[in-house]
């Protein structure tokens, strides 16, 4: 396997087991040694990759917006309506947060609750900017085809974000009574309504 | 005997039907066949729309139509208790923008108008250098102009409150050397003013030709005159029977024509007079009365008002220009970013006289817009007892050519009494 | 070896253009080189009926303002069928101005009537393929007097003007009217001008400005050798661009606040990523006043 290769799958496997450590032990507690002792590498080994807990926090965040920007992408590209796009990145949002809890739960708990681990390199938006972008690109378009009522853009995402936030943060709290995909029709057509035009 | 004519190179052209008895001609009638509809482009449009659109009216006085918008919307917001004032800054870069415009106008008049056709009148070759004289000067002063307006023609720089640009003491200077420039040709070409004011090289030449060609001994002019607007370099009033009165823009009456698309204009009932002629009389200038009187209200007070207006101009361009405060805000106002509705009225002096300019708005759309121009004054037709003020001048004219000489002494602008 | 004959022909027009090109620095010696028919400020041997009842030679054909298929008559003649006949013969048609190349302003008076020579905004009008051999388009309210000296001396030099699909040529219409732009810092990193007559600011997201997606070189060549209207603080209108005049011309469209407008060729994605980073450093030296006087 060429070399590049083995050093990018080593960098995503590093990745997602500090996410898995991070969802099971709590950001703080979790040290660099924990995760290169459960990936059978050495601390030093693994400073190669990421040169300190912080720098590996910021790429996380990075990699896990890309994740779900990646996904909105592709539910921005379908010719579909703009109800339906909503629909389905409720859809997306609550399947990702059931199959791949520990990202969403980085985000909610580590992302928006430790500020000062991401101050320097990762000012404003630019670590989750994969997927405030295709946001972005979903509100504007939306409101071009005349689906969506042109405001604020962040009067509209807070509300989007926020409410589907929340939704991941009850579950992850065990307060739901339904199973979190239960909600999906709900919370599209609250949604819908109101950012409709 | 009826001929019908047209005279052209007025910024466009106008149909002409004149009556002529022994080559004495008796009577003429302009007619405008045709209107662009600017102000139905206007209307349901956003009011700052306006800065852009009104000067498209004319490619030559563009900036003039600007300032009246401009005018007519800070009026208004005025009357609905916006409380602003310009500030100096501001008011001086507007109103040097205004004489450079002004100045430009009036030597293109002279050299690429006047001069010519009275060369012709006196059946000589008009001389091969009076464009580049014209071009010399206007490319200038234009320059200057642009250095705070963008560009000349077409600028769009004022906006409620104040202007669009913020030069420094580099802009101002630039300025002032293009200004420079245009005063050494008019000082070479124009006007002596060592002593008392003189008119020397071209201008001389061409009272001379008039006299010649005995253009200068009947009086033409009608002897009643209009400024409404106050301006930096002009007071409003009323200029009859050698006496001053105040200007009242509620005398002001519009009326439409069944057989040209252009509107007459009246003031108290009456036909006056508008233009650079106007204006140095109800200014009083003591050179300017003491022509009327010495030529009787004959087309030498007209023509050398209008050229003497540009040398002026070009003194108060420098005045505004050393009156600039670089450090002064420009713009007083901040963006409105609430629905506004008022009705509010600009009068501007431009280069042929008076220019009013009208708008209602509705939540921030504008209602209504009727714009009245210069040549709409001059060239009001009135009736075979009450005549118009280019009218009366025309009749007793002893040839066509002597006629539209005289026309041109008005230099009516086709595209602006059209809109 | 004569000179190639010039007619300036005017339609629909507030005579903008004309005025404009007067403002070049050697127009008197550019006009020299050819033998003018008529203009509507020079003296010339032709009279406009002559133009119009005479089937005159002519090389070089100027078109300025808009044109009507009826309605719009001189000496008993519609100026838009003058028109073509004069451009069947010319060796070159030049449209100068928005008017006499997409309709323009006065377009707006009357929509389905009134359009350019051979466009209609961005739609070709039905006679378009009988004129675009010749044709030469120079878009704006005003044109650039450079653009038709440009033009005019490519033309006296035999030389072939490589157009775009409108018929512009492409060494002026190539570059955005964003090129050269004093301000182009703040919109590198998006710092919006915060009111009228400062010298800080990019005026392209909240006001209007449509520099980034209009074709001119304003900002390079220059408006009367000295300025240009985003220097003094003016949005730039997009008139060079079939689609002028806008409406709301001193406001951005945005849609939820992005840009409805991107500069050309830039993917949404492509800009938002990098207006996401941009925004997310404070630069101190741009929330500061660039010069600052004494009291």
């Amino acid at each position: 396997m060429p070399r590049k290769l083995k050093k990018a799958i080593k960098k995503e496997s590093i990745l997602q087991t500090a996410l898995t450590l991070f969802s099971v032990k709590g950001f703080h507690k979790t040290t660099i040694p924990d995760i290169a002792k459960r990936l059978g590498m050495s601390s030093g080994n693994l400073y190669n990759y990421f040169g300190s807990k912080d720098e590996l926090a910021k790429e996380i965040i990075k990699y896990t917006s890309d994740y779900l920007g990646d996904k909105i992408r592709k539910v921005n590209e379908q010719d579909i309506s703009s109800k339906e796009k909503i629909r389905k990145i409720v859809e997306l949002y609550f399947a990702m947060t059931l199959e791949k809890p520990e990202m969403i739960e980085y985000f909610l708990r580590v992302y928006l609750s430790h500020r000062e681990v991401f101050l320097n390199g990762c000012e404003g938006m630019i670590c989750v900017s994969g997927f405030i972008t295709e946001i972005m690109i979903f509100f504007s378009e939306g409101v071009q085809k005349e689906e969506l009522r042109d405001q604020d853009f962040f009067s509209a995402f807070g509300l989007f974000m926020g409410y589907l936030g929340g939704m991941a943060f009850l579950h992850g709290e065990a307060i739901l009574e339904k199973p979190l995909e239960e909600y999906v029709e709900d919370v599209a057509t609250n949604i819908y309504t109101a950012l409709k035009a | 005997m009826i001929k019908k004519d047209i005279i052209e190179k007025i910024e466009g052209e106008a149909d002409v039907v004149f009556t002529q008895k022994n080559g004495l001609i008796e009577d003429i009638n302009l007619t405008f066949p045709y209107t662009r509809g600017v102000e139905s482009i206007l209307e349901g449009r956003d009011y700052r729309d306006a800065l852009v659109i009104a000067p498209r009216v004319c490619g030559i006085c563009s900036h003039s139509h600007l300032i009246a918008a401009v005018h007519a919307i800070e009026d208004g917001m005025k009357r609905e208790k916006i409380k602003f004032t310009l500030s100096d800054k501001a008011r001086h870069i507007r109103d040097f923008a205004i004489a450079c415009e002004l100045i430009q106008n009036h030597i293109k008049w002279f050299y690429l108008t006047i001069l010519p056709q009275i060369y012709k009148v006196n059946h000589l070759e008009v001389p091969n250098d009076l464009i580049k004289k014209a071009s010399k000067a206007t490319y200038a002063i234009t320059k200057a102009m642009a250095i705070f307006t963008g560009q000349w023609p077409h600028a769009s720089y004022v906006v409620a409150g104040g202007v669009s640009c913020d030069p420094s003491y580099v802009e101002i200077m630039q300025a002032k050397a293009l200004v420079d420039e245009v005063l050494e040709l008019v000082r070479v070409s124009l006007f002596d003013d060592t002593k008392e004011i003189r008119a020397i090289g071209d201008l001389h030449r061409a009272l001379e030709m008039l006299q010649r060609a005995d253009l200068l001994s009947a009086p033409h002019g009608k002897e009643h005159f209009l400024a409404l607007a106050d301006t930096f370099f002009s007071k409003s009033g009323e200029y009859k029977g050698a006496m001053r009165f105040d200007a009242d823009i509620k005398k002001v009456k519009e009326i439409q024509r069944e057989d040209s698309k252009a509107k007459e204009a009246l003031y108290d009932n009456a036909f006056v007079e508008v233009g650079p002629l106007a204006r140095a009389l109800i200014n009083q200038d003591a050179i300017i009365m003491r022509l009327q009187k010495e030529h009787s209200g004959n087309i030498w007070s007209r023509i050398f008002a209008r050229a003497y207006e540009g040398y002026v101009l070009l003194l108060k361009a420098k005045e505004a220009l050393e009156s600039i405060d670089a450090s002064e805000p420009s713009c007083v106002l901040g963006y409105n970013k609430k629905d506004i509705s008022f009705a509010g009225i600009g009068i501007v002096e431009a280069a042929r006289g008076s220019l009013i300019h009208e708008v209602v708005v509705k939540d921030n759309q504008i209602h209504t817009y009727n714009i009245i121009t210069p040549s709409q004054w001059n060239l009001s037709r009135g009736s075979a007892d009450k005549k118009g003020v280019a009218r009366a001048s025309v009749t007793g004219a002893r040839s066509k050519e002597e006629a539209y000489l005289i026309l041109r002494t008005f230099d009516l602008c086709s595209v602006c009494t059209t809109q | 070896m004569s000179k190639p004959k010039l007619l300036w022909l005017q339609s629909i027009t507030c005579n903008g253009n004309t005025h404009s090109f007067f403002n070049l620095q050697n127009f008197d010696a550019l006009m020299r080189a050819f033998d003018v028919l008529y203009h509507p400020l020079l003296e010339t041997p032709y009279g406009l009926e002559d133009i119009y009842t005479k089937k005159l030679a002519c090389d070089v054909l100027i078109l300025e303002g808009a044109f009507k298929s009826r309605g719009y008559k001189k000496f008993g003649k519609e100026t838009y069928a003058l028109a073509k006949e004069y451009s069947k013969r010319a060796k070159h048609t030049i449209t100068m101005g928005s008017c006499a190349t997409f309709g323009g302003v006065f377009k707006e008076a009357q929509e389905h009537t009134i359009a350019g020579f051979c466009f209609n905004k961005e739609q070709k009008r039905s006679t378009y393929k009988h004129y675009i051999n010749t044709l030469i388009s120079l878009p704006g309210c005003p044109a650039h007097p450079k653009w038709l000296a440009y033009v005019l001396e490519m033309i006296l030099q035999e030389r072939e003007i490589e157009v775009d699909e409108f018929y512009r040529p492409i060494e002026i219409f190539a570059y955005t009217a964003h090129a050269g732009c004093v301000r182009n810092e703040y919109f590198e990193w998006k710092i919006d001008v915060k009111n009228y007559g400062e010298k800080e600011g990019c005026l392209f997201y909240e006001n209007g400005c449509r520099g980034p997606f209009t074709n001119a070189n304003c900002n390079k060549m220059l408006w009367n050798d000295i300025s240009s209207k985003t220097r003094v603080g003016t949005p730039c209108f997009g008139c060079t661009e079939p689609s002028f005049p806008q409406r709301n011309l001193f406001f951005t469209k945005t849609n939820m606040g992005i840009p409805a407008n991107m500069p050309f060729g830039i993917p949404a994605r492509a800009y938002l990523s990098v207006t996401g980073v941009a925004k997310s450093f404070r630069i101190k030296r741009f929330t500061q006043p660039l010069m600052e006087y004494k009291k």
